[in-house]
């Protein structure tokens, strides 16, 4: 199964979202079209494929909605003002594929989408190229997710999704989460430790701003309390569906789904901010990407406009990293945005430092701590 | 050369160079972390690794029940087929068939819906009153042995019906002429004939369970992991490529090292159906 992550869950949404008519398929068939045969467009739009100038960027992403949603937020406008196609390819950058290509010399892709902290982790790799912070603009992104080898280009969350009839007056907590007795039914969290970990720690009473350096082992023994009442999703589709299906009755999940959760269930599924997990997701850029330099980093840059951070917001739910993005939201957007206001107040945030350093042991950790 | 046609195997022999044993030899190599500097650190690890060790117990585990079942009762439904009229075996041999058609995927979401807590059997024996409060079918290992067995069945079903095909009926004529009831001969003369089948069907559905992904995955519930999802992960995410190919190796070893035991059981040529 392809999809490990966040990212790859977006490719998905999107793909639904068409097929239920809320995303218009002609323009979601011309996206791709044109990803697919981004020289040719090139060609139309005036600026000429066959010169030394960057024919096109190919943007990795990990496919579905995701594909649509950057290429209307961030390449279209990009295109628009540069000439330089962008073609998003849906190839699941996960950070092992990025690793093959560079080792083996033959990197198809420009900038790849991944989680904030594989810019150190595979920055100090040598896996990839550097941010330039004479052409990107540090200051439009949140203090800190400005990294040597990659930028920060938005935001999800981990966050406590529950069936409102269960809890009519207030949003239930990690405390909620895991009584069982008080609260019967089957709760779900993410198999792959990320989020889950942090739910068990809040559960067990550590603080918001105490949860790294993370207590493994604390994290392990509580999601074992919860015994069979507890079953992990996979992939964001399955965490959906568990909901519908009511297999569960609260769940970890990402805000993505959650909010399409509220909108198809009239309300009768929803979640809380309060206590969720604030995460960066980021562009990196593999060394010996075939795209000149300057070329890629002006995209970078162009990426962190606030305009093109709501588009992708109101697109995909994914939270702009620019803090005068979060700023300019129209209403109906402020409740679905994890970084607006009271919404990121609320939160734990993610500490990309803890994970570049123990992502790798805590997946397998878990992995191992959960089973069985 | 006397045989003209072995010409025709080079393009087949070269692919299988190509692309099966130079990066099955690569994969070794890998797992040695290359020849510059060899290590044998990665097989230190999955010797000193309790987690690994317990998720090769637990693979190893899982496929083994998975085998047994499937192939009692690849040996039932393939003995049906071979003794039934060629209408109701058409029949049966479609209904082996058909399941064997779907994606693996589409048949753990089918057992999915059918065993989980407000699936349909469940649902059903709830509705009974034969149950106060659903079985944990699945989302668990009992589920996951359920999904494979389901997929394994028809691996085991197909060289067990061939040999039963193929035997001389009259091996068992014989017996009967001389006495034997119908239970004798069975264990005494159709049994052994068929035997070789069974151990060859048992490998195949063994070796075929050893590299099993999706159905664990999606009919464990997270909570049974097997080896082919913690090598994808130390490929893809965790990037330790050396472990994951170590694993591999492990993998390949144990399967072969199998196939070696069954063969000297039951002879190579048995084996490959040529009884």
């Amino acid at each position: 199964m392809k999809k490990h992550s966040f990212q790859a869950d977006l490719v998905e949404i999107a793909a639904q979202e068409v097929k239920a008519g809320r995303l218009h398929r002609r323009d979601f068939l011309t996206l791709l079209a044109a990803a697919g045969a981004a020289p040719a467009l090139g060609a139309v739009l005036g600026s000429n494929p066959a010169s030394a100038q960057a024919s096109e960027i190919v943007l990795a992403n990990f496919g579905g909605d995701a594909i649509n949603g950057m290429s209307e937020a961030w390449g279209k406008p990009f295109t628009a003002d540069t000439g330089i196609p962008v073609r998003v390819d849906g190839g699941s950058p996960l950070a092992g594929k990025i690793k093959a290509m560079v080792e083996s010399k033959s990197v198809i892709w420009d900038v790849c989408d991944g989680d904030g902290f594989l810019c150190n982790q595979l920055g100090k790799q040598g896996l990839l190229d550097e941010v330039d912070y004479t052409i990107v603009d540090k200051s439009k992104v949140r203090e800190g997710w400005a990294w040597q080898h990659g930028i920060a280009n938005y935001t999800y969350s981990f966050v406590l999704a529950y069936k409102k009839e269960l809890f009519p007056d207030k949003p239930p907590t990690y405390a909620d989460f895991f009584d069982t007795k008080k609260y019967p039914g089957k709760r779900s969290m993410w198999k792959y430790q990320m989020g889950a970990m942090e739910a068990c720690l809040l559960g067990d009473g550590v603080a918001r701003d105490k949860l790294y350096p993370a207590d493994l082992d604390r994290a392990i023994a509580k999601a074992k309390s919860l015994g069979d009442d507890v079953i992990y999703w996979e992939s964001g589709a399955e965490s959906q569906q568990m909901f519908l299906d009511g297999e569960v009755v609260m769940g970890n999940i990402w805000n993505t789904r959650a909010s399409i959760l509220e909108r198809d269930t009239q309300g009768k599924v929803t979640w809380t901010w309060e206590d969720g997990l604030y995460c960066p997701s980021s562009f990196v850029m593999p060394k010996g990407h075939p795209a000149p330099n300057e070329a890629v980093q002006k995209f970078l840059a162009s990426i962190l406009d606030p305009e093109r951070q709501i588009k992708l917001l109101s697109i995909l739910g994914n939270g702009p990293t620019n803090p005068a993005a979060s700023a300019m939201l129209p209403p109906e957007l402020r409740r679905i945005d994890p970084g607006y206001g009271d919404n990121v107040k609320a939160q734990a945030i993610r500490s990309e430092e803890w994970y570049e350093m123990n992502y790798d042991a805590a997946v397998e950790k878990w992995i191992d701590g959960i089973a069985g | 050369m006397r045989q003209p046609y072995i010409g025709f195997l080079l393009p087949a022999a070269f692919l299988v160079c190509g692309l099966f044993l130079v990066p099955v030899g690569q994969l070794i190599i890998l797992s040695f972390d290359g020849f510059a500097e060899p290590s044998l650190r990665w097989y230190a690890q999955i010797l000193e690794t309790g987690s690994i060790q317990r998720i090769l117990w637990t693979t190893f585990r899982i496929v083994t029940i998975t085998t047994l079942i499937a192939v009692l009762l690849g040996y039932a439904v393939a003995f049906a087929m071979a003794h039934m009229g060629p209408r109701q075996r058409l029949l049966l041999l479609l209904c082996v068939l058909v399941p064997f058609w779907l994606s693996v995927l589409v048949r753990a979401l089918a057992w999915l819906i059918l065993l989980r807590n407000n699936g349909l059997i469940n649902e059903g024996l709830l509705a009974t009153g034969l149950i106060g409060a659903p079985l944990p079918l699945v989302r668990n290992e009992f589920g996951v042995i359920i999904g494979m067995v389901h997929y394994l069945v028809p691996y085991a079903v197909f060289p067990i019906f061939a040999t039963m095909q193929n035997m001389d009926g009259r091996l068992m004529m014989a017996a009967r002429s001389v006495g034997a009831s119908p239970l004798r001969t069975f264990i005494d003369v159709y049994l052994p004939v068929t035997l070789p089948a069974v151990f060859g069907a048992g490998l195949l559905v063994f070796v075929f369970g050893l590299g099993f992904f999706v159905t664990p995955a999606i009919l464990g519930g997270g909570r049974v992991v097997m080896l082919s999802e913690y090598v994808s992960i130390s490929v893809l995410q965790t990037l330790r490529w050396g472990l994951a190919a170590a694993l591999s190796v492990v993998l390949l070893v144990a399967t072969l090292a199998l196939l070696w035991i069954v063969s000297k059981v039951v002879g190579v040529r048995r084996l490959l159906g040529n009884a």
